[in-house]
């Protein structure tokens, strides 16, 4: 009898302990490794931003580079002489005297990567980046630029027709 | 005798989720010079978009050159 009764107690607290394991790694254990895995992804992030800033800001002139940590502004000038002021990577952060563009990256990259690929675009090929952009201009002016720059870009076989 | 000096080393840059890739070559390597190329046509494949940065300023790439001395290599653009 005594042993039976044993036996039971025995069972019922292994039954508890397994109980109380299982609460602890649901509540405890299984937290605790997601705070772990988002530290360490956000130390990835901070680390990619980090990078991405320092390649961004070593391609800048001296006057750009003060321009952009003083007003978070750079301006670039393109073939054309036109002068286009790009602002934080966002929808329409590129503007000129009379128009504002539109310019996505692809891609799962830092903001800075995408600034200055921006940039690298409008000084190194204009007329593609027209061609690409969706611009914004009370202007007629660049209703004709835009024209002007989807024909040269496909008769560089620059785009690709849907 | 040949002068000796530190070698030219070239770099093509891949802008991704790390910040970017950094690949160093040396342009008279023939073999490393294969491997970059290889690399470079794989991401023009898939529609990225390359800047010889050696110049200023820079030019679009269409096909791989090893006399640039830096290339930035970036996702493809849209209108937003």
């Amino acid at each position: 009898m005594a042993a039976a009764l044993l036996a039971f107690l025995g069972c019922l607290v292994a039954i508890v302990a397994a109980m109380y394991g299982a609460w602890l790694a649901v509540h405890v254990l299984l937290p605790w490794i997601g705070r772990r895995a988002a530290g360490r992804d956000n130390a990835f992030e901070r680390a990619a931003d980090e990078r991405a800033r320092t390649l961004f800001l070593s391609k800048l002139c001296a006057a750009q580079r003060r321009s952009w940590l003083a007003r978070r502004r750079v301006t670039v000038r393109a073939r054309s002489g036109t002068r286009y002021t790009i602002a934080p990577y966002d929808p329409y952060n590129i503007r000129s005297n009379d128009a504002l563009f539109c310019l996505q990256v692809g891609g799962n990259t830092p903001d800075y990567d995408k600034l200055l690929a921006q940039k690298l675009l409008i000084e190194c090929d204009e007329q593609l980046f027209l061609a690409k952009a969706n611009v914004r201009s009370y202007s007629r002016v660049w209703d004709g630029r835009k024209e002007a720059a989807l024909a040269d870009c496909r008769a560089r076989g620059l785009l690709v027709e849907a | 005798m040949a002068a000796l000096g530190p070698r030219p080393i070239h770099v093509l840059r891949i802008l991704d989720e790390t910040g970017d890739t950094q690949v160093n070559y040396d342009p008279d390597d023939a073999a490393a010079v294969r491997e970059v190329e290889e690399r470079f046509e794989e991401l023009m494949r898939r529609n990225f978009v390359a800047f010889d940065v050696s110049t200023q300023p820079g030019r679009i790439m269409r096909s791989f050159d090893p006399q640039a001395k830096e290339i930035i290599v970036s996702h493809q653009f849209s209108g937003g």
